[in-house]
């Protein structure tokens, strides 16, 4: 199916949501729960905040996708605008910036072996700690185009920033996610030796 | 000047990662002229999405999840019908006190309430399964579970197969089950467009999908199996199977034989196939 196409059946299910068709609504449900829940993990790196917000974003979606308008924004970037505030909000009542503790033992993982398992979760570890470092204009563009897929008009238009300055912090944000990473293996093969 | 234009080019190279359209070996060949500077970090930004794509979304959770937010949306749904029409609960005038709102809406509210439970009391004693409206809810949240299950397990399969992954034979079998109950519990004659449409969609991408599979996976019987009940279920709700004649949507009843089993009737690959059949539906 192409990429119009899927905006078109998109669009028609929003619009039947928006009517109260709860079918379009469990679709919509399908088609966004795991790259909110993965957006959200990828912030929070503990499951336990990932569930609780991720039902709180789609509750919120709920009572208020009836007031939701094709020309503001897609939908897509109406609702991470939402899920990004649900963050926002919990980091406030929480009282501190991004993840608490270490990452969360419950953090499942596609592999396809045991190996990959381990491969990836230490890659994950390594990424979610660089991630720390960033400015937070970094961490949620990283965050929203490559844990929750957005493309980089949806990433401009959730954060509502221009294109071209999503481009920018991309580069930058990148830039300081592989320094950030370089260093600390560098840092932990000096500790060996 | 120089700075921005590495930028959109690291961008397409990351968005054409991102959609599957190129590997990074290949982008680096079409801009050779920085592929030196452009090679770092698009490996990081390759190596960030993959692992950041591998987080897993637990189905319990989803489902859960799910389940809560369709009984809140059939709870806003109920209050709404309800309050429906009464001045002060859709759009609550700012100038107006509080109890000249709430008191006649109150009111109404109770009115409506005691309608309600005569109707009911109405209904139940002259059929104990319920009015008809009750009975309509319950087939419309029906349809939407089956419909949404059926998505998603076509869903897990999509992702299976655009990751590489093995598609197994549970996995072919969750597929079939939740086909077949779209197709048992639907009442297709009362289906609103937006639905129907869904649905044609969705046994649309099950067709491609079931033939992609078909040349890769090896269990044939669990391919021709899921094939038959997509069949079925098309004929159902009256979807045109590819590969039959344009404008002949099969009918249970026209093409296939009572008791027939839909492995019997179908064939393995949908597309390939100009006579595919319906054949009734099973118990799932």
């Amino acid at each position: 199916m192409s990429p119009n196409s899927n905006a078109l059946e998109e669009r028609s299910i929003v619009d039947a949501a928006r009517a109260g068709d709860q079918a379009a609504l469990s679709e919509l449900y399908t088609l966004y729960f795991p790259r909110v829940y993965r957006y959200i993990l990828a912030r929070t790196g503990n499951t336990y905040d990932a569930e609780d917000l991720a039902e709180e974003v789609f509750m919120k979606v709920l009572e208020a996708i009836d007031r939701f308008q094709w020309r503001e924004a897609p939908f897509s970037a109406w609702l991470f605008r939402i899920a990004h505030n649900a963050l926002i909000s919990q980091r406030r009542k929480d009282g501190v910036r991004g993840r608490s503790g270490p990452l969360s033992d419950g953090i499942a993982l596609d592999s396809q072996s045991p190996d990959d398992m381990v491969a990836n979760r230490l890659a994950l570890n390594e990424i979610m700690d660089a991630a720390q470092n960033l400015p937070d204009a970094q961490r949620q563009v990283i965050t929203l185009r490559f844990a929750a897929g957005l493309s980089v008009a949806e990433t401009a238009r959730a954060m509502n920033k221009g294109e071209g300055n999503v481009k920018v912090i991309q580069h930058k944000a990148i830039a300081k996610l592989r320094e950030t990473v370089r260093s600390k293996a560098k840092a932990r093969e000096e500790e060996k030796v | 000047m120089k700075r921005r234009r590495f930028e959109e080019i690291l961008d397409e190279c990351i968005s054409a990662y991102l959609s599957g359209r190129r590997s990074v070996e290949h982008s680096l060949s079409l801009y050779p002229s920085i592929a030196r500077e452009l090679e770092p970090l698009l490996r990081a930004a390759a190596d960030t999405a993959d692992t950041l794509q591998a987080l897993h979304t637990p189905p319990l959770v989803q489902e859960r999840i799910r389940q809560r937010i369709l009984r809140a949306a059939n709870e806003r749904a109920a209050a709404r019908a309800l309050t429906r029409g009464i001045d002060g609960f859709a759009d609550p005038p700012a100038t107006r006190s509080y109890w000249l709102v709430a008191l006649p809406a109150i009111a109404a509210v109770t009115a409506a309430f005691v309608l309600i439970g005569m109707l009911f009391l109405r209904d139940s004693s002259s059929d104990s399964s319920g009015g008809p409206a009750t009975v309509a809810v319950i087939e419309r949240t029906r349809f939407a579970s089956d419909l949404g299950d059926a998505r998603r397990q076509l869903d897990v399969l999509r992702d299976k197969a655009a990751r590489g992954q093995e598609v197994t034979a549970a996995d072919l079998e969750a597929l079939l089950g939740a086909t077949l109950r779209l197709g048992q519990n639907a009442e297709p004659e009362q289906l609103p467009a937006t639905d129907q449409a869904r649905v044609e969609s969705m046994i649309e991408q099950q067709f491609v999908l079931l033939d992609q599979l078909s040349g890769e996976t090896e269990d044939a019987e669990g391919i021709e199996d899921a094939v038959a009940a997509t069949v079925s279920v098309a004929a159902v709700f009256g979807v045109a199977v590819p590969g039959s004649s344009p404008g002949t949507t099969p009918s249970p009843a026209a093409t296939s034989g009572a008791g027939e089993s839909p492995r019997a009737t179908s064939p393995a690959t949908p597309a390939a196939s100009p006579s595919m059949t319906a054949a009734p539906l099973p118990a799932p």
